[in-house]
């Protein structure tokens, strides 16, 4: 299978050199390495990132966001201010931590609508306005339903021993712990066929275990 | 003043697609683009576990470096190197590159990349599809022949003529840069 890809390409180019007549019977060699570079950056951008809903690295991140761990926009604006800050120094603070926000997306989360805002990112406004991230999402849990598949493990003890361990290892609110656990499960369910509930909870101890393992702990 | 460290997520979600991108190129040779989401994650993982101690000026470049670096300790794996398609010179000479010289490459790589993409929307339609098809996804010759009602050969001819099209597209995105 190695460099197919390469050898097809190059055959396409052959053949269409041979149809364009005597004048140009043959690319040359640098118009070949050209032609062959961007068909490499062409393929390349076919295989970017995964849809986020997919991805399970942005799951465990916490990027994937979750309706039972939603902002509660009356709850954000307590925070803000209880914190001394004002819209745009909020926003300020979480671009210093490396998201995009700007002071109307921080005034629009407050009056309009915050659902698009991930737990990571709820994470971060908990801890630039000292809150407890459980008094910005106080609707947790109380929202859609999750599918039969996915409480069948959260409601399983192993699954809550997992969530203890995730909040230790990571240093997150129990909230977050929960929404990354699961929307990792989630993707791993849209990659492929659904396993069942042992496999999901061994495949979330295997992850959990190997962090552990790097954290030295 | 040390430098202030971001939210791994934050950064994850600005630079995941460089990450997959240069994975998958890594990985391409020995046809096995198809774990670059699983390189991508141990990356991920291994930098939660062990953060960077010093201060990184740049993470995009730490970020697509590091997935890189993931992507040939997997293709120089035992399991690949017994089991799977023999590796380059280039890869075992891959520790030695200077790294500064990595970095500089997968950014640019990465800029590049997204030149292409867009260069894509001066293609027409047809062109677009035959060489997204063709090259991108890496259908058969035969198979983007017959979807789009027209010969093999002419596949060719305008799989050649895209790519042609494209390298002019970027060449002029270049100069006005």
């Amino acid at each position: 299978m190695k460099k197919d890809y390469r050898n097809e390409l190059l055959a396409d180019l052959s053949a269409a050199c041979a149809e364009r007549g005597s004048d140009r019977a043959e690319l040359t060699e640098e118009e070949v390495v050209s032609l062959v570079e961007i068909a490499d950056l062409l393929w390349e951008t076919a295989h970017g990132a995964p849809p986020l809903d997919s991805d399970p690295v942005a799951a465990m991140l916490g990027l994937v966001a979750n309706p039972g761990c939603a902002l509660d926009p009356k709850a954000l604006t307590r925070a803000r201010k209880n914190a001394g800050l004002t819209v745009s120094q909020l926003a300020d603070r979480l671009t210093t931590r490396g998201w995009e926000v700007q002071a109307g997306d921080v005034f629009r989360w407050e009056n309009q609508s915050s659902m698009e805002i991930v737990p990571a990112l709820i994470t971060a406004i908990a801890e630039e306005t000292d809150t407890a991230m459980e008094r910005l999402t106080p609707t947790s849990g109380a929202t859609t339903a999750e599918p039969e598949w996915l409480t069948a493990v959260t409601e399983t003890p192993a699954f809550q021993k997992l969530v203890e361990r995730w909040v230790k290892l990571q240093g997150v609110p129990r909230a977050l712990a929960v929404s990354a656990l699961e929307s990792r499960m989630n993707a791993t369910v849209h990659r492929g066929s659904r396993p069942d509930t042992k496999q999901l909870l061994q495949s979330l101890n295997t992850l959990v275990t190997a962090l552990e393992r790097e954290a030295g702990q | 003043m040390p430098r202030p460290v971001p939210d791994l997520a934050a950064l994850y979600s600005k630079h995941r697609d460089a990450m997959h991108r240069v994975a998958a190129a890594v990985l391409r040779e020995a046809g096995l683009a198809d774990q670059a989401n699983d390189v991508v994650q141990d990356t991920i993982e291994s930098i939660m576990s062990s953060p960077p101690r010093e201060g990184v000026r740049n993470w995009e470049a730490f970020l697509v470096t590091a997935a890189r670096r993931k992507a040939l300790d997997r293709l120089r794996s035992g399991v690949v190197r017994h089991a799977g398609p023999e590796l380059t010179e280039e890869h075992d000479r891959a520790n030695d590159l200077d790294v500064a010289d990595e970095v500089a490459e997968a950014i640019d790589r990465s800029r590049c990349a997204s030149l292409v993409r867009n260069a894509l929307a001066a293609l027409n339609e047809r062109h677009r599809k035959v060489v997204w098809q063709r090259v991108a996804c890496e259908r058969p010759r035969n198979e983007v022949a017959a979807e789009l009602d027209v010969t093999p050969a002419r596949v060719s001819q305008m799989v050649t003529s895209a790519l042609e099209q494209l390298r002019e597209a970027m060449a002029r995105k270049e100069v006005r840069r």
